[in-house]
Parts: structure tokens; sequence; C-alpha cells
């Protein structure tokens, strides 16, 4: 069951498996978790947030054809529910308590969850602020740039679905997607050389 | 920057990551080779994907995890066969309504089949049957005017001496329905029978008394006209209603049970033509006996009930005889009259060789018997009233008092008990017959079998049955017997309040109508009395004077 793709195993929880829906859930739970963390910049949301993406396919598992991907399917409804939450949060005037504040202020939350384990004590101190910086530079990046660098350089969908996902145009994708990593050249050009170095 | 340069601007990010096909993407790569700019702009967006990569992936909580997976097992889709085969039906609309047509469709077909629906009577079908049942009321008012005026010229020419004509017009009746006015034909037959006394020995025609003839006719002088009256019965079966009237002209003595007239109009298969055979009519020999003013010379009835049995008297054979053996102070016994001219005034007798002939005739069926002996019952409870009526009067004028046949039953259990021995393995076919005498709407023979159940097997009365018997009352008239049936069937059956309920409102429809001819034209007190208490079978006030 493990080697099935994710629309046979919907299929079979559509048809009363659970232990279906447990393997797309193992499956598919982190980059969902972290695609939603990323776009709505807050941990408790973002567990609410995955909570209700999962729900949704659950109740729609009904009424699922096997017509387009799986993956296209869970995203765009992880990400109306961003949306939706990203509206709301605006109108509320609300700042997430565990996104950092400010760039310069030196807090790491997300950085802390993301911090790479891996390398030397240099490498880990430059990953650290590398990734410090990067982290406040994608958090700065206009909403709808932010979500396309995150899918297509984070959860490695190809353009062609995140237009799916997003609900406009391939090349409207890449043109976000190539002024988010025009910000994002500019926001590390200071570190180009720990970034080479990282290399 | 070059026309190259363009094109490479354009397919950067898919070369980038490396979304280009194999040829395109030689194609870029040899301009990278040759293109500085173009180089420093592809390695400027590589540094930056290098800087994301430290962008690692969270751990997404458990807790959400097991949530979920109690979620889906609540709410995961059930497997089966039925669901995914009516999903279609169940989610069109078109199909949804076509389904549930073919469901009501069914459930309602499956009611009328199962006669659990009954259609409720048309109002103009009661109106119509209200309006033949007061055209045969008005006329039934006729023939009681001229059957008195003839039974009163005719009794006195004869002194008074007319028992047995009685039953006679009551056949006549019958053959009212050959387009013959029921009162001439009573008057042609009445006069026939006192003027021709040879032929006219009073008998009971065997329809009106289930084959029971208590006269004294004595073989084929006085078998004739039974099967005259016989054969009319039934060929004519339309024309027992008119008997019904016409026997309640004269004063309920007899009485009509096994004719099947439906209140539509519609002629039902008559009966089988009923042996007649010696049976005790006490009601009908006390009225007639009472009518009688002289016995000498007349061919009447006799009663011996309150004589000790002389010598000469042997009881019959045959169920009437072991019940005349058993109790012969209790139960009348009818015998045939004894010769006119040296006639003592009341003899037990014994049974004319006819009369035994016919008990101990093999070849009756046994549905006639036991038709015969239902409807016999139910005619001596009927003569009990009129018995006890009459027993003052006639003690008065010095007349035997007979016991009536109910009471004799009562007072002896041990007699009463073969009886009922023998009726309990009728009760089925008493319970079939009063169904089918309801469904065809024969009310009066539905009413006689009820009061038979009734009697003796009330624990055999359904619900079902009684709102039969309240029906058949709504029919005959019997409003108040309905009224208070219905009262009483929706405290113990609450189950059937629905028919119940809608038997009640026919009932009221047919009852405002009444109310409303009464009002302006108020009937005579005769006629009153009669349509106040038909069911009772009670004897007008001025009956003996109309005799």
């Amino acid at each position: 069951m493990r080697d099935d793709t994710d629309e046979a195993l919907m299929l079979r929880y559509r048809h009363g498996e659970v232990r279906a829906f447990e393997v797309l859930l193992t499956r598919h739970r982190r980059p969902i978790y972290n695609f939603i963390l990323r776009f709505v910049l807050d941990r408790a949301q973002a567990e609410d947030l995955l909570q209700e993406t999962f729900l949704r396919v659950i109740k729609g598992s009904e009424s699922y054809e096997r017509q387009a991907k799986f993956t296209t399917w869970l995203y765009t409804i992880a990400r109306n529910l961003c949306v939706d939450a990203s509206r709301r949060a605006k109108h509320r005037r609300a700042d997430s308590l565990d996104a950092p504040l400010d760039a310069e202020d030196g807090s790491a939350t997300l950085l802390d969850r993301v911090a790479d384990q891996k390398g030397t004590v240099d490498r880990q101190v430059i990953g650290k602020q590398l990734g410090e910086r990067i982290q406040c530079a994608v958090d700065k990046l206009v909403e709808e740039q932010r979500e396309v660098f995150v899918l297509r350089e984070v959860m490695d969908l190809p353009f062609k679905e995140i237009a799916v996902i997003v609900g406009c145009p391939e090349n409207t994708v890449k043109s976000r997607m190539r002024y988010a990593l025009e910000k994002l050249r500019e926001a590390l050009e200071e570190y180009r050389d720990l970034a080479q170095a990282a290399q | 920057m070059t026309s190259d340069c363009k094109s490479f601007d354009e397919k950067l990010l898919d070369y980038l990551y490396e979304e280009l096909e194999s040829r395109e993407h030689e194609t870029l790569k040899a301009h990278l080779e040759g293109c500085e700019r173009c180089k420093m702009e592809m390695e400027s967006f590589g540094r930056v994907r290098s800087a994301a990569k430290s962008l690692t992936m969270a751990e997404a909580p458990q807790a959400a995890s097991a949530k979920l997976l109690y979620q889906a097992a609540q709410l995961a889709p059930r497997r089966g066969v039925v669901i995914p085969l009516f999903k279609r039906v169940v989610h069109h609309p078109a199909y949804a309504m076509a389904a549930s047509f073919v469901v009501v469709g069914g459930i309602a077909g499956w009611m009328l089949l199962n006669h659990k629906m009954d259609m409720p009577q048309s109002p103009i079908a009661v109106e119509a049957a209200q309006r033949q049942l007061d055209e045969e009321a008005a006329g039934t008012e006729a023939a009681k005017g001229t059957v008195a005026k003839a039974g009163a010229g005719q009794l006195a020419a004869a002194e008074g001496e007319v028992n047995l004509p009685v039953a006679v017009p009551v056949a006549a009746a019958a053959s009212a329905a050959s387009k013959t006015t029921v009162a001439t034909r009573m008057e042609t037959t009445l006069g026939t029978t006192v003027d021709g006394k040879s032929a006219g020995r009073g008998r009971m025609d065997s329809s009106g008394f289930g084959g029971k003839d208590n006269t004294k006719e004595d073989g084929a002088a006085a078998r004739a006209p039974r099967e005259v009256a016989t054969k009319e019965k039934a060929a004519s079966a339309p024309a027992d209603k008119m008997q019904w009237h016409a026997s309640k002209a004269l004063d309920d003595a007899v009485d009509v049970t096994n004719a099947g007239v439906p209140s539509g109009g519609v002629p039902v298969e008559a009966p089988p033509p009923v042996v007649a055979k010696p049976a005790v009519m006490p009601a009908t020999e006390n009225k007639i006996g009472d009518l009688a003013k002289n016995e000498r010379g007349v061919a009447g009835l006799r009663y011996n009930d309150q004589r000790a049995p002389g010598p000469s008297s042997q009881p019959p054979s045959g169920p009437i005889g072991q019940i005349a053996s058993s109790g012969k102070k209790e139960r009348p016994v009818a015998t045939p009259p004894p010769p006119a001219k040296s006639d003592p005034p009341v003899m037990p007798r014994a049974l004319s060789a006819y009369e035994q002939r016919e008990l101990d005739e093999p070849a009756v069926a046994e549905g006639q018997q036991v038709m015969q002996r239902n409807m016999e019952e139910a005619r001596r409870r009927d003569f009990d009233a009129l018995a006890q009526q009459k027993r003052k009067g006639i003690g008065s004028k010095g007349m035997p008092q007979p016991a009536a046949p109910s009471q004799a039953l009562a007072t002896n259990p041990a007699q009463k008990q073969p009886a009922r021995d023998e009726q309990a393995a009728d009760v089925e076919v008493l319970l079939k017959r009063h169904g089918e005498q309801t469904n065809r709407q024969d009310c009066r023979s539905a009413d006689a079998t009820y009061r038979q159940i009734k009697e003796h097997f009330p624990e055999r009365m359904t619900p079902q049955g009684r709102l039969d018997h309240a029906k058949c009352q709504r029919v005959l008239g019997n409003y108040s017997e309905a009224r208070n049936e219905l009262n009483s069937l929706l405290q113990e059956a609450p189950s059937l309040r629905g028919r119940i309920d809608r038997e009640t409102k026919l009932l009221e429809m047919e009852e405002q109508p009444q109310r409303a001819a009464e009002a302006p034209f108020p009937a005579p007190p005769r006629a009153k009395k009669a349509a106040a208490k038909p069911s009772q079978n009670a004897k007008p006030a001025d009956a003996d004077t109309a005799f």
C-alpha cells in the first residue's frame, strides 16, 4: 500500500480503507504543514489549518474523482485555507507571536525549527546566519511571490502544477518566481560569500 | 544584449529548475558558455537557490495526525453494494423523483390489494342510497296501509281466523320485483289465502324462517305454495328488500334474512333454496294466536308449549326432537293443526308424515343446515321481544303463555350447551359468512349473523367485525345503534380510529338529511316508532287494531 500512488490511495480510502488515508497523511502532512507554516507564519494557526486541510480531504473523499493529481488538489485546499486565514488576519491586524517581528531583531523562531544539525560548527554558524537571513527575506516577500517560491523551492512542485494550485497562468507563476528570486538575491547580497561558502 | 540573451531570459527559470527538454537545455547551456552576462545572472540565482536549501522543513505535530486519523475513521465512507447502486438515484433529482413515485405507488397498490385502505364512500353515492331508502320507505308505508286494510277486511270476513297469511305476503313481496306493487300483491295473496282454505294452511315462508315450518299443513296440499314461494325468492333477490319492508308493515312478525340485496341495488346471488322443516316459531304463533278470535274451522297454528304433552305426543327425531324431548315444558314445539272439526283447543300432536320425512331426510346439505340453524337462532331472538310484549295481552285473554325460547335455553344450561357446541364448530363459518355478507352489503343478513356471533361467541367478535356491523346498522337506518357501536369501538380499538372517524362522518351525513326531512314533515306515530327502533322489530301499538 505504501508504494501506491496518491490517487490510488485516495480511491482506496473512498471505498472505506482507513489505512490508505493514514498512508496519505504520513506522506503529505510534513510538506503541507511547512507550506502552511511559511504561508501564515504562525505555528498554532498552521497546525489548525493542517487539520482543516486533511479534514476537507476526508469529507471530500466521496466526491473525489481521479481527474487531477492528488497533490494539486491537496495544495489547492491548503492554499485556499491559507488565503482565507491571511485575509482574516489582515482584518484583525494581528501579528504572529512566533514569527520574528523584525528582520534585525535577531529572533530565530522559525529558524530554530529548521536548523541544520549537520556540518561543522562553522558551517552551522554560517548556515544559521544564512538561514535566518533568507528566512527573513522570504517572509518579506509578497504573498503571491512567497507562495510560488515555497511551492517551487521547498515543495519542489513544477511550475505547471503550481499554476493550477494558485489558479493563474504558468507564465505568471514564472514571473512571480523571478521577482521572488531577484528580491531574495538582493537580500542575500551581503551574505554572498557565506552563501558561496555554504555551497 | 543579443537576441539569444532575450531568449535565455525567457527560459531562465526553466533552465534553472531543469524543466527544459534536453535539446533546449543543451542550446541554452552553450549560450551560457559564451555569454558572461547570462552566466552571472545564472550564478546569482543559483546562490539564492543554495541559500533556500537551508530552509529545511519542520516536523508536523503528531497530535494533529492523531486527530485526523480519528476523524478519518469516523467519517470514512462505508463499504457496501447498496449505496453505490443507489448513488445515482440519490444524487439526481429526476431519478429520486421517479424512485419516490415507484415507492409510493407500490405501497398504495399493496395496501389496496390487501384491503388495508378503504376508499371513502362518495357523497353522491350516499345521497343516492339515502334517496332510494326514502323511496322504499314511502312504498312501505303504502304497503302497510294496504295490508292493514286488507288484513282487517279479510279477518273480519273470516271471523278473525287469520294466522298463516301473515307469512304469505312475505313471499308475495318477494315476487314484487316482477313489476308488481307490494300492496297489490299482498292484497291478492292475502285474499287468496284466506279464501282458499284448502291451500291456505298457515305456513311460514321458508325464506323468512330458515325453512322452518310450524303450520298444520298436511302433505301436498300445502307443499305447492311453499315451492312457489321458494322459487319466487330465488328468482327475485332484489325483491327481498321489499320483502323486508313488507314484513315490517306486518308488525315485524316475520323477517327476511337470507336475501342478498345490496344497498346499491346490485343484484346478488340468491341463496340456495332452503328445505323446509318443522320448526318452533313461538313468537309468530303467539302473534297469530293473538289475532285469532276463533280457532274452529281455521287452519292456524297452535301452541302446545305450556301444555303437558299427551300420550300421543312423540318427539320428533333430529335436533329439534332432541331439544323438544329434553325440555318440552320450556321449549314450545310447533305442531300441525288438528282437524278442524274435532279440534281440541290445544293439544300436542305428533309430527306429520311430511315433517317426519323431512326431518329424516339425509339429503339436506350440511351448509343449509348450518344456515338454517343460525337463522333460526336469529329469528328466535327477534321474536323474544314480541313474545314478551304479547304475553300480557294474551294472558288477559286467557291464552296460554309460551316461554321464550331464549329464556328456556338460558334457564337450562344442559340444553343450551349442545346447541352451543354445535355452533362452536360453525363459528368460523359464521365469521366468514358475516364478512361475505358485509362485503356484498347484505346488511340485514350480516346483522343477523352478527347477533348470532355476539350472543354465543362474543369473544370472537373482532373490532373489524364490529365496525362492519356499525356500517350495516347505518345502512339499515339504525343510527343510534351504529353510533353506540362506533363510540364503544373508538374506546376499545383506537387503532381503527381513522376508519371509525370516517364511518362516523358518513353516519352524520346520513343522519342530517333524515333530521331535515323529519323536521318539516313529521312522520305519523307508527312510522316514527318503526323508524326509531327498526332493529328490535317492535310491534307498533296499533298493530292489533289494524288486523
